[in-house]
């Protein structure tokens, strides 16, 4: 929020300079930045603008914080004992408004807005207008209140604070036309609506040239009633803002207050009568401090009296405590503007803020010996990622946006754009993108991403997509190869790679866990299951005793008479059932109809015969001769 | 006269039985050399009528540069020897093929690493999450302004199931923890998030964070601040950093803090909110906040990275831009 120091100087009068002031509340109140000229901006937090969106209030807290005086602006006091009975108000429900007052003021000679007051309007980015209404906006900026004039002869009757008519109509002062609902509060005469409560006046009561006397309101509102309709209305003005932060009705009658000073000093009005309508008083609070609580929360080691200081200085009043504990307790009263002090620890808070949380010594905690730990998951991808690195991949990062989907695809309410509107259901779609950007900078490119996944089935679950381009038949092939790597590198032994068309379906035992597919001529694209891997993953492996015999290698070169895949020759191979054999590898393959095996035997209890391995290979051969028709090269 | 098919099926024999640099050498020049028996072959070609020249003539070459390549292979294999005076050592070295991990992964890891080593346990919780975890049991209310210090995305509703988003900050793993967990604890919370807002250099769509919650019967502000500065030191070992905390606002902490990092001289920088633990957080997580009290915070990963790297741009992260990837 906007703040100007020149009114900050009118407050304190020695204020120090805008650097060291901003210094002082950013490390004692709330963040706060040097702006050019004369205005600084505060950050004050959602549940301070009762007592602090306002110079007032920034003011006060400098002023508690650095000790200097705070110099409190000139106030009247407007509420009569006894009403003339010129203003008339009726709330219909206390709980949407539970202060409303209004003060009839007779217009004078409308004089210019002093220089002052305009350069304070204008550090806020507020524009000039006339004197009325610079006086109230001045008076926001200054007492956190907003208000709103009316022209009062415009005026039909009693003013009624009520709910809006279902589509009951507005013309705004600025000639925007709302349709309303019954959630939206009014200020009303006799016949219409003549405002929006707490957000926007109406044109049809705007004061204007012609003007003779007007309705001065201020009032305080509910705040989730403002705030829904300013939202819904998508109108957000200086004031809906305010009372949506939520106000204290205690500033009703210090805005019409400070706004009687002003107007008669400088729009030359004169005061005819005013109307006080507080039905929901706000109550008292009275919170209870505990000195030794507020140590163990704190760390500091104050006594009783050295806390009390700080609340002192903020505005608290101490009660007297009849109780016959021992505890070094009591109980204070909250500063009426101060609607966001509401249990002990905001207590706490005001304190040690005062105190400095920067000067705060720094104690190393208790900490239980227990082990710390990191969860499955977290270890599980730790694992991916250095199989993957290790053999050559780089880890990518993706948006989680996707710009197709289905009915099983959660989709966005308000997607951030059209190719944004839906939530990934797979993670290989963005690595594809990724080869084809790399593929200006980098020849051969391996890539990985491991992230969630989304799908109205099974929920959210984190998935492993990698990508692979390269030259065209050895992309698919290397990362066919990859995926085997690391399925082995965790321990997985009975998967498969299950040829469908012209992808690969990984399945352990029945369930499809991944795919292996192209992506343009020269790249392949993989996706796991990742989640489903880490239940599968085996645990820690066993030994396995290295066979002391020799092994014996037999090659053989297929010439084959049609095309057959190599998956379904190895098959066969297997499908011979022959003994020892430990190992069948494609050696070499010059075309898809000459292709050469080597066959590897070895026993673990004997060194095996020349002979005995011919026979086993001979059972091979003549095992395949029957399913695969070929020559022997 | 000696065939090519016979000095073919020799020379491959003689080359499996050789057996050091010596008979390689031999080897190479009874066939190769220029008295060797191939380039007799060679010689005598001229002989020839131009058709069996030809074929011939490649026949022959072939099996020389194929026999060339095995010898060298096998000159290899033999290891070190007088070859190797003629290798130019000064040219560039060949690069290992390596695969890189992502910073954010990187850094993650040496985030957790720091606070493991302080004994805090790591956890993680789901990206879509509900609205009650995100914002209604961290104080949060509907219709209340300081939401929209958290913009959202929000997913598309089922009929009468709950309002589904994306987390906007790791804060809701606090109470899903704390529904499962007694204290005393200590954990952190790295994972995605995400905001619905315009980027720029210093904010993205999604970023990471990670959420720290200690709790316990005695857990205090100034632990926090030990906790913080010892993982500054840590974390920026080398560099001069310091860190200033300053009182703030969140819903979910009483007292709230926010905490400013800079380089000596340099602007401070927001790098964490944190706090005292609510106690109707606590009471949202089904604790009684007269047993127990502690500290949250919560910091952006891609921050932390960023100034200990100087990387100018968040998106950088999300590009998927091997030639920035590679670099760490």
């Amino acid at each position: 929020m906007k703040f100007s120091y020149n009114s900050i100087k009118r407050l304190v009068p020695d204020v120090d300079s805008k650097t060291k002031m901003v210094e002082e509340l950013t490390m004692r109140a709330y963040e706060s930045e040097d702006i050019v000229g004369n205005t600084f901006d505060s950050e004050i937090p959602h549940n301070r603008y009762a007592d602090s969106a306002s110079h007032l209030g920034v003011a006060r807290e400098y002023s508690i914080i650095t000790g200097k005086k705070l110099s409190e602006p000139k106030m009247a006091s407007v509420f009569p004992s006894r009403p003339k009975g010129l203003v008339d108000i009726k709330i219909v429900d206390k709980d949407d408004c539970p202060r409303y007052g209004a003060c009839v003021f007779e217009l004078g000679e409308r004089d210019k807005t002093p220089s002052w007051m305009v350069q304070i309007l204008t550090d806020c980015g507020l524009r000039p207008i006339n004197p009325i209404v610079d006086v109230l906006n001045y008076v926001m900026l200054e007492i956190g209140q907003p208000m709103h004039a009316f022209d009062a002869d415009k005026l039909k009757g009693a003013i009624q604070v009520r709910r809006a008519k279902a589509g009951e109509k507005i013309t705004t002062i600025d000639e925007q036309d709302f349709k309303l609902t019954k959630d939206d509060i009014v200020i009303a005469d006799s016949k219409q609506a003549q405002a929006i409560a707490g957000i926007k006046g109406g044109k049809s009561a705007e004061v204007s040239s012609e003007t003779k006397r007007i309705v001065v309101e201020s009032a305080n509102f509910d705040q989730v009633a403002i705030y829904r309709t300013s939202r819904r209305l998508d109108l957000v003005t200086d004031a809906s803002i305010r009372f949506a932060h939520g106000l204290s009705p205690e500033l009703v009658e210090m805005g019409l207050n400070r706004a009687k000073v002003l107007l008669e000093e400088i729009a030359g009005v004169k005061l005819v009568d005013c109307l006080d309508v507080y039905p929901n008083k706000q109550s008292k609070k009275i919170i209870g401090f505990d000195v030794d609580k507020f140590n163990s929360l704190t760390g500091l080691q104050f006594k009783s009296d050295e806390a009390w200081e700080y609340l002192k200085k903020l505005g608290f009043k101490k009660i007297a405590l009849k109780s016959k504990s021992k505890r070094d307790e009591f109980m204070v009263e909250v500063p009426p503007l101060r609607r966001d002090v509401e249990i002990f620890e905001d207590l706490v808070e005001e304190i040690v803020r005062l105190y400095g949380i920067n000067d705060l010594e720094a104690q190393p905690p208790h900490i239980s010996i227990a082990p710390a730990k990191e969860q499955d998951i977290t270890l599980f991808k730790d694992q991916l990622r250095r199989i993957l690195t290790n053999i050559g991949y780089t880890e990518v990062y993706n948006y989680i946006f996707a710009e197709k989907g289905d009915e099983l695809s959660y989709e966005f309410e308000k997607p951030l754009a059209e190719d944004k509107k839906y939530l990934r259901k797979s993670i290989a779609d963005n690595l594809g993108k990724n080869l084809k950007e790399n593929s200006k900078s980098f020849k051969d490119i391996r890539i990985f991403e491991i992230g969630s996944v989304f799908d109205k089935n099974i929920g959210e679950r984190f998935a492993l997509g990698i990508g692979m381009k390269s030259k065209p038949e050895s992309s698919f092939l290397e990362l066919k190869g990859t995926v085997e790597q690391l399925l082995n590198g965790l321990g997985l032994i009975g998967y498969s790679l299950v040829p469908d068309k012209n992808e690969l379906i990984i399945k352990v035992g029945d369930k499809k866990i991944g795919r292996i597919w192209h992506i343009g001529k020269d790249g392949a694209l993989a996706e796991l299951e990742a989640e489903e891997l880490m239940e599968l993953e085996q645990g820690e492996r066993e030994y396995q005793p290295i066979s002391k015999y020799p092994a014996v290698m037999r090659d053989i070169s297929l010439s084959l008479r049609k095309e057959v895949s190599v998956g379904e020759i190895l098959q066969e191979i297997e499908l011979a059932n022959v003994k020892d054999v430990v190992d069948v590898d494609l050696i070499d393959y010059y075309d898809t109809k000459h292709l050469t095996f080597r066959i590897v035997f070895q026993s673990d209890e004997r060194t095996l015969k020349d002979s005995e391995v011919t026979e086993e290979f001979n059972k091979i051969v003549s095992h395949l001769k029957k399913k695969i028709p070929f020559e022997i090269r | 006269m000696l065939t090519i098919e016979g000095i073919e099926k020799s020379a491959y024999k003689e080359l499996e039985t050789v057996k050091d640099r010596d008979g390689l050498e031999a080897l190479r020049v009874k066939y190769l050399g220029r008295k060797g028996d191939l380039t007799g072959v060679l010689r005598s070609l001229k002989d020839l009528s131009e058709k069996e020249r030809k074929t011939l003539g490649s026949r022959a070459n072939k099996f020389k540069d194929k026999l060339q390549e095995k010898i060298d292979a096998k000159f290899l294999e033999f290891g070190e020897g007088d070859g190797v005076s003629n290798i130019d050592i000064t040219r560039p070295g060949h690069k290992p093929s390596r695969g890189y991990l992502h910073l954010l992964s990187k850094t993650e890891q040496e985030i957790r690493k720091i606070f493991l080593s302080m004994n805090f346990s790591v956890v993680e919780g789901p990206e879509l999450e509900t609205e009650f975890y995100a914002f209604n049991a961290l104080n949060l209310p509907e219709w209340h302004p300081a939401r929209e210090a958290w913009d959202t995305f929000w997913i598309k509703p089922k009929k009468g199931g709950e309002r589904m988003l994306l987390r906007p900050h790791t804060s809701p793993v606090q109470i899903r923890y704390m529904e499962e967990h007694q204290p005393p604890f200590q954990i952190i919370v790295p994972g995605r998030c995400f905001r619905y807002e315009a980027t720029d250099a210093t904010h993205d769509t999604n970023f990471y964070q990670f959420e720290g919650l200690m709790v316990g019967r005695d857990v205090n502000l100034a632990n926090f601040k030990y906790i913080v500065e010892k993982f500054f030191e840590e974390f920026f070992k080398g560099q001069k950093v310091e860190a200033r905390f300053r009182p703030s606002h969140f819903p979910f902490v009483e007292p709230g803090v926010e905490v400013d990092m800079r380089f000596k001289g340099g602007d401070w920088l927001e790098m964490m909110g944190a706090g005292m633990v609510h106690p109707k957080v606590f009471e949202a997580a089904h604790y009684d906040p007269r047993d127990f009290q502690g500290f949250a915070f919560g910091m952006g990963i891609e921050r932390l990275a960023m100034i200990k790297y100087k990387i100018p741009d968040i998106r950088m992260f999300y590009s998927g831009d091997l030639r920035f990837i590679k670099q760490f």
